[in-house]
């Protein structure tokens, strides 16, 4: 208290002690924290260097240090290509050379590296469009089994052989770099041999050539090998077509070919020709084809609707074919009975007009094996009366001015390609939906059967095989691998496959986004094939490595072309820009037939009956095995069959009972064992087998897949063979992706007729409407003004089944292979599928096709299958989608725009979503479907993936999303360009865009002049399920047939 | 007056058989209970705890395969994207259905013969609902991102869909199983300190010392006890009802045919009650066998447990009648082609061994005899066991053939199914045998209630 006392004067204190000024307030004073917060006391340096070694060990010894994210190398565009913004897709034109016709392409480069392929806008061949194997070369071009560097083989081993496993380390490209330079002094050698033996003993094996800078180049080499000989060679080709116009011009070859246009032709014959799918030109024909039967009628607009005529098409086939299915009638016939039956409709043909006396006579002379009369083609109509029936319509098509159009698959005899021919030129079709021109995929003289036997002879020394497998598709009896494992053989090829390992050397060959050439289209406009990337790992193409061979002066892709098309300069950029040469297509004429000179031909043809038949046909995803090794297309389901990953022996469901089998039990045709597989509609007695698979060198994609067609095809068999079929032991397990036949009655797809649908047009009107309101109506319920609703219209009457749009999808979404094992448990993950259901015969009475009459007795029912049904289904984005109430943490939900969105960051997978969906089109990932990427060597793979959609992992949930990235994307352009301002129609969904019928139509629904909202306002326009009320977004026009009344 | 023998098989409602027979006494029945615990452990017991331990080993295996792998390792499919997991999941919530109503819905209405059961019942509710906690959780493809389905507060402000009945699900689950757990241990703690009082050695002493949260008995204990007790029984009742009524709507919300359906609710209700008791029977006849409870655990319990199987069996039968006939009359295709596919379709075994077991099966119990025989009532169990399993597997399956025939296909089940699925019954059986051996498995405190002596008015001359 003394101190108090002591001090005086104004005096601010905190508390009494600091007021006394006691020892502890003084200490608080000193102290920076209360007491306890600083007693680490003092510290020596050397402590602190003891403390913080520790601890830096200790950190170190729990393993911290090493724990960092994995190390990656990025590369800075430190000087940047001209004009590249990185993220914005670039766009290039260029071809697919194809002896089929080659494709004007558009192909979209990120940064570089292609990632989607589409057709070329005004292209005469894709314009525009595409097929699918055009979306699956894009994987292929990353496939990382290619062949990587020339190898030098050795009764079948590989002499210089390398850790491929590795990916692309120092070693491995030196590796490379030295292959090529020994295959320079190879060449070299060679060149030094041929060129003193002016090319004795050297022959050249190909396909057809569509280049013409290749042909400038071989031009220069049989010049400087004058004694070198050209092979002609491939497994889809058009031969027999090409000896018809021979037999009946007096041309040669190259010199001519038949362009059919479907434009005008109001009948339609397809007599096994799958004029659709496969076949020169079959992306022209079936747009064609689709477009003539488009009916586009506003509702009420009834006088629009009279005056509508669609063409009509009958298919004659034995296969069961996707033209088949699209076919308003479909006579289902023995493979071995179609001359019969070209000869029986020229006979019927011959009452109404007037045909060649030699083929008259030989029409009278012909006595048929095969009973038309009797062979029943539904349960009231019998072969004749079908054929009857045709005639008298081509008949009355010819008398009306009106064109019509028989179309031979290229497969067949050259005999049945002569009938077609005539008939044609007789109905007046020259001219109009036949033309002739000069041949576009040019053919040496030479075939693969006198190689062959030159080679046994001795006679040929040296071979360079361009391109193909011969080894493995060339007719069994040839015994050709063996033949080519006799001799020097350079095999120049895109993956090592069964000729290169009977070669003495494979060269890595060009994929055609790699190098620079030229190719002509069916109609022989010729486009620049322009690189998008270098070769991934090395690799020439045809010229170029025949350029090399000769030691020409210019052995680079571009030169050739610059030379060969005499371009430079702005012409040449021009040309490049463009890719299609203007004006370059070939000059169409009419020819005149010299019937007479055919008789001996068809007197030629032997008539086989009573027995099976094996028949052959291209298949649809892996066309000759050119596609083994791609995964997209293994594990594209197969339109008819929707197998995947295999083929199988396709047989009938009487076929199949009178064999004692059933799915997948093993045939032994020929003495090989093939599993079976029912498709209703093939002719009886018939198996169908598909080329293609059962390869024994492929990568590890195509290898195991399937059974080898080519073992049992002979150079007299390629088309059919008789076959010894029996049941042999065992079970093979095939992996389809719909087993069910048809729609158990239900309203899925719905079609009707078209002369009902003029007299009825309320069918397509949707029955569950519970307000009597239409459908159309409520859909501007969702309309918001001023915002884009996005809408999905499928035509099923345009659709003929294709499929492109499921790999179009694939490619542009970034969509996992599963392979056959997970296909086998239900897990494809393809975004929009095609449902496929077959249908039997026309009810008159019920005005409707019987979808179900499959159900039970398959017997007599099999033989009523008249076509099969195809409907894509994409997600329908559901206004009142069921996924969205059910998912538990919202991962999928809707946006402004009418858009299911899914937030696969937020998915959990409880897969609920996949439940409630009524349509199934959500797919899961069970597994880390991307995990193939870890290994090194496919690291080229990911290049193949779309960088503007998300690469899913495993346990999420995925769909169509409408292309959202492209809707996205399209929207920041038209805001940069357009203040913000979608212009109409402006771009498409990926499905849309590629669809080669346009049936697929995508758009702003709340646009009244986009193409979609006019596609909802159509007579058929329906939705699938309206009973749900979920109202989808995704609609469908209802399919409609042409009948020929006779038939009913 | 009325005649008091001893005769268990009176029928009579007014000559009911006491609950406890055998003459017991008080200290009787703590003994007859207590002892179970603190005997030596027999060897058999040791024996049983290592097979099921083995059996919880597969499970674990079983779910870490499926963490590494991912739920393609199961046999779902396109349609088919719920599989086995969901059928133990509905399956092991059914069985945890009878200990709640036992204890809650019979205490409220003073159905006394509860007491020799409720406790190992809702022990049984506890171990199932443990089961079932494991199958939503593995089920997802992302397990590791399974707590995004409980409302947390995230920077993202993302928040679970109400809408979703699999949230509901998540809530009335774990309220179920929370309350469940609640109430068993509030009963319990009575019998705790009879243990603790009992015990001899120190662990025993400390352990059930903490466990029974200092019980004295005092009278204010009791009744705050009873009070408490009687809440819990409020609360738990309702729940009885709604889990397996929100568990049927994961099916009945959705607009599958064959799901869609409004019958599911009080139907699900009925199958759970059905399944619980069939599994408490199945126990407690091996388990009253073994551990000598006949006197405490009577014919009379398991003769009313029976009874309520028949009840809820014959429910269940009617339910499943009334759906084909709703699926017929409403002219739906889809509904009638699900409900004919479904007994008539590629799963039509599955649907008569579920008739079989579920509807035939229990009409024995009309039978006195078939109530009152130890071993011909636990085949009827196990055998509904079986038909409530396959109920649930057949009304999932009807996912394979929905709207549109083109995505139709089958599901079979993987070995990894399998082994999740028995490995489950690990689970089961490692709590029940844990339970067996260290806590009261009947509820001495409330058998005693039962007892002659226990009547305040016991012994009174009238």
């Amino acid at each position: 208290m003394s101190q108090i006392e002591s001090n005086r004067g104004k005096h601010y204190w905190r508390s009494l002690d600091e007021l006394a000024e006691s020892p502890e307030f003084k200490e608080h004073l000193e102290r920076e924290f209360p007491e306890g917060a600083s007693e680490l006391g003092s510290f020596s340096r050397r402590g602190f260097m003891k403390i913080m070694a520790a601890s830096m060990t200790l950190a170190g010894a729990g393993g911290l240090t090493s724990c960092r994210r994995p190390e990656e190398k990025i590369l800075p565009y430190a000087s940047a290509p001209e004009g590249l913004i990185p993220g914005k897709a670039r766009f290039y034109a260029s071809a697919i050379p194809r002896t089929s016709g080659s494709l004007g392409i558009l192909v979209k480069s990120h940064e570089g590296r292609p990632t989607k392929i589409d057709g070329l806008p005004g292209h005469p061949a894709s314009n525009g469009k595409t097929d699918k194997h055009a979306q699956a070369d894009l994987l292929s071009l990353y496939d990382p089994f290619r062949l990587q560097y020339v190898k030098y083989v050795e009764n079948g081993k590989v002499l210089n052989g390398a850790d491929e496993e590795q990916g692309m380390t120092p070693v491995y490209r030196k590796h490379i770099k030295d292959s090529w330079t020994k295959l320079g002094e190879e060449l070299a050698k060679l060149d030094d041999k041929l060129s003193k033996n002016k090319g004795e003993g050297f022959a050249i094996l190909s396909p057809a050539v569509t280049s013409a800078s290749e042909e400038s180049v071989r031009t220069e080499l049989s010049k400087k090998y004058s004694n070198a000989k050209f092979f002609n060679w491939e497994v889809l080709n058009e031969d027999n077509a090409t000896h018809a116009l021979k037999v009946l011009t007096g041309k040669k070859a190259n010199d001519i070919q038949a362009n059919y246009s479907l434009t005008d032709a109001k009948a339609i014959v397809s007599v096994n020709a799958d004029f659709m799918m496969s076949g020169r030109d079959s992306l022209r024909l079936s747009k064609e084809f689709a477009d003539a039967r488009r009916v586009y009628v506003k509702k009420g607009d009834q006088d629009a609707l009279n005056k509508t005529d669609i063409n009509r098409l009958y298919t004659v086939e034995a296969n069961f074919s996707v033209t088949g299915s699209n076919s308003d009638h479909r006579y289902r016939l023995a493979e071995s009975a179609t001359f019969e039956f070209m000869v029986a409709l020229s006979k019927e043909l011959s009452k109404h007009i007037k045909l060649d006396a030699s083929i008259t006579n030989f029409i009278e002379g012909f006595v048929s094996k095969y009973d038309f009369a009797k062979d029943a083609l539904t349960t009231s109509k019998t072969g004749s009366e079908f054929i009857s029936a045709i005639a008298s319509d081509l008949a009355a098509l010819k008398k009306a001015g009106k064109n019509s159009a028989i179309l031979v698959g290229d497969d067949q005899s050259s005999a049945v390609q002569i009938l077609g021919l005539l008939l044609n030129d007789a109905l007046g079709n020259q001219g109009k939906t036949i033309t002739f021109s000069e041949r576009s995929a040019k053919v040496s003289d030479h075939t693969i059967e006198q190689l062959s036997s030159m080679i046994s002879e001795s006679k040929i020394a040296d071979l360079l095989i361009l391109g193909g497998n011969p080894a493995y598709d060339a007719p069994a009896d040839l015994k050709f691998a063996e033949k080519i494992a006799s001799i020097n053989t350079i095999h120049l090829t895109s993956h090592f496959n069964e000729t290169s390992i009977a070669s003495k050397v494979a060269v890595p060959k060009a994929h055609f986004l790699e190098y620079w050439g030229d190719t002509r289209s069916a109609d022989g406009t010729a486009n620049i094939i322009q690189p998008l990337i270098a070769p991934l790992f090395g690799a020439v193409s045809d010229a170029e490595l025949l350029a090399k061979l000769i030691q020409s002066k210019q052995t680079k892709g571009i030169e050739l072309v610059k030379a060969t098309y005499k371009l430079e300069g702005p012409a040449w950029e021009k040309a490049v820009h463009d890719s299609t040469l203007p004006n370059t297509a070939y000059k169409t004429s009419t020819v005149k037939f010299t019937a007479n000179k055919a008789i001996a031909n068809l007197e030629a043809v032997e008539v086989y009956k009573n027995g099976f038949e094996l028949v052959f046909k291209s298949d649809y995803s892996l066309l000759d095995g050119s596609y083994n090794n791609n995964g997209w297309m293994q594990e594209f389901p197969d339109p008819i069959t929707k197998l995947t990953w295999d083929n199988a022996a396709l047989i009938s469901y009487k076929t199949a009972s009178d064999l004692g089998v059933q799915n997948g039990d093993y045939l032994n045709i020929n003495g090989k064992k093939i599993p079976s597989w029912i498709v209703p509609g093939i002719a009886d007695k018939t198996a169908v087998l598909s080329l293609g698979y059962g390869r024994s060198t492929t990568g590890p994609v195509g290898t195991g897949t399937g059974f080898n067609a080519y073992e049992l095809r002979n150079a007299n068999s390629l088309t059919w063979t008789k076959a010894d079929i029996s049941k042999a032991s065992g079970n093979y397990e095939l992996a389809s992706t719909q087993d069910h036949w048809a729609m158990e009655g239900r309203e899925l797809v719905k079609d009707d007729n078209i002369t009902d649908f003029k007299q009825n047009i309320a069918i397509f009107d949707n029955k569950f409407d519970p307000n009597g309101e239409s459908i159309i109506a409520d859909r501007a319920e969702w309309n918001k003004e001023g915002s884009y609703q996005w809408a999905m219209v499928v035509d099923l009457n345009a659709c003929n089944g294709c499929g492109t749009c499921t790999i179009s999808c694939q490619a542009e979404n970034n969509i996992s292979v599963v392979g056959k094992e997970r296909v086998l448990k239900g897990r494809e993950m393809h975004w929009i599928r095609m449902d496929r259901y077959f249908f039997s015969g026309y009810d008159t009475a019920k005005g409707a096709f019987m979808p179900d009459q499959l159900r039970s007795d398959y017997d007599e029912k099999d033989l009523q299958v008249e076509g099969a049904y195809h409907q894509p289904i994409p997600c329908m984005h559901c206004e009142k989608a069921p996924c969205e109430l059910v998912c538990p943490v919202a991962a999928t939900v809707h946006n402004e725009e009418g858009l299911n969105d899914m937030a696969y960051n937020r998915c959990i997978g409880t897969r609920y979503c996949g439940n409630n969906c009524p349509y199934k089109v959500r797919r899961f990932n069970f597994f880390q479907y991307q995990e193939n990427f870890k290994d090194k060597r496919y690291e080229v793979q990911k290049m193949v993936h779309n960088p503007n959609v998300t690469v899913r992992s495993r346990g999420v949930m995925e769909k169509c999303t409408y292309c959202v990235q492209r809707i996205n994307e399209a929207k920041i352009d038209a805001k940069v360009d357009n203040g913000g301002k979608l212009e109409t129609d402006s771009f498409t969904a990926a499905c849309a865009q590629s669809c080669p019928t346009e049936a697929i139509t995508f758009g702003d629904q709340n646009n009244a002049e986009s193409k979609v909202s006019q596609m909802q306002d159509e007579t058929r326009n329906y939705v699938l399920l309206p009973e749900l009320n979920a109202r989808p977004r995704t609609s469908f026009l209802g399919r409609l047939k042409n009948r020929n009344s006779e038939l009913g | 007056m009325i005649d008091m023998t001893l005769d268990p098989n009176a029928d009579n409602p007014a000559q009911r058989t006491p609950l406890v027979q055998g003459g017991m006494g008080f200290k009787d029945v703590s003994h007859a209970v207590c002892d179970i615990s603190e005997r030596k452990t027999p060897k058999i017991w040791f024996l049983c705890l290592a097979a099921a331990l083995s059996t919880l080993g597969l499970l674990k295996t079983s779910i870490l395969y499926l963490i590494w792998e991912g739920t393609g390792i199961w046999g779902l499919n396109n349609p088919t994207y719920w599989g086995w997991a969901i059928v133990n999941f509905v399956f092991w919530v059914g069985i945890g259905h009878a200990g709640t109503l036992i204890s809650a819905i019979l205490f409220l209405l003073r159905q006394d013969w509860r007491t020799g059961v409720n406790r190992f019942a809702e022990a049984m509710t506890l171990m199932a609902v443990a089961c079932a906690g494991v199958f939503p959780g593995i089920h997802i493809g992302r397990v590791w991102a399974a707590y995004w389905l409980f409302p947390i507060p995230n920077q993202m402000t993302l928040w679970p869909n109400f809408h979703s009945p699999l949230l509901w699900d998540v809530f009335a689950v774990s309220t179920y199983a929370t309350v469940s757990l609640l109430f068993w241990y509030v009963g319990l703690i009575p019998d705790l300190a009879t243990m603790r009082d009992r015990a001899k050695t120190k662990y025993r002493k400390i352990a059930y010392g903490v466990l029974s949260l200092g019980w004295t008995g005092a009278n204010k204990h009791w009744q705050r006890y009873e009070k408490a007790y009687a809440i819990l029984a409020a609360l738990a009742t309702p729940l009885v009802l709604s889990v397996h009524t929100i568990v049927s709507f994961d099916f009945t919300v959705s607009n599958l045919p064959g799901w869609h359906t409004t019958i599911f609710p009080p139907y699900f209700v009925a199958g759970a009650v059905f399944s619980g008791f069939a599994m408490v029977i199945t126990l407690m006849t091996v388990v009253r066998h073994i551990y000598k409870l006949e006197n405490l655990i009577t014919i009379r319990h398991l003769e009313n447990m029976c009874k309520i199987i028949l009840l809820t069996g014959t429910l269940v039968g009617y339910a499943y009648a009334m759906e084909f006939f709703i699926a017929w009359y409403s002219g739906v295709e889809f509904e009638s082609y699900a409900f004919i596919n479904r007994a008539f379709g590629q799963y039509g075994w599955a649907y008569f061994i579920m008739i079989g077991c579920n509807v035939i099966s229990p009409q024995f119990f009309w039978f006195k005899w078939c109530r009152t025989n130890v071993v011909f009532m636990f085949i009827i169990s196990i055998f509904v066991n079986i038909g409530m399993w396959f109920e649930r597997f057949v009304i999932t399956m009807t996912l394979n053939n929905d709207f549109l025939p083109s995505s139709w296909d089958y599901y079979s089940p993987t070995i990894w199914d399998v082994s999740t699925f028995v490995g489950s019954f690990g689970l089961f059986f490692t709590l029940l045998l844990l339970f067996l051996r260290f806590l009261p498995i009947v509820a001495i405190s409330e058998v005693k209630n039962c007892i002659p002596e226990a009547d305040p008015h016991h012994g009174d001359h009238h």
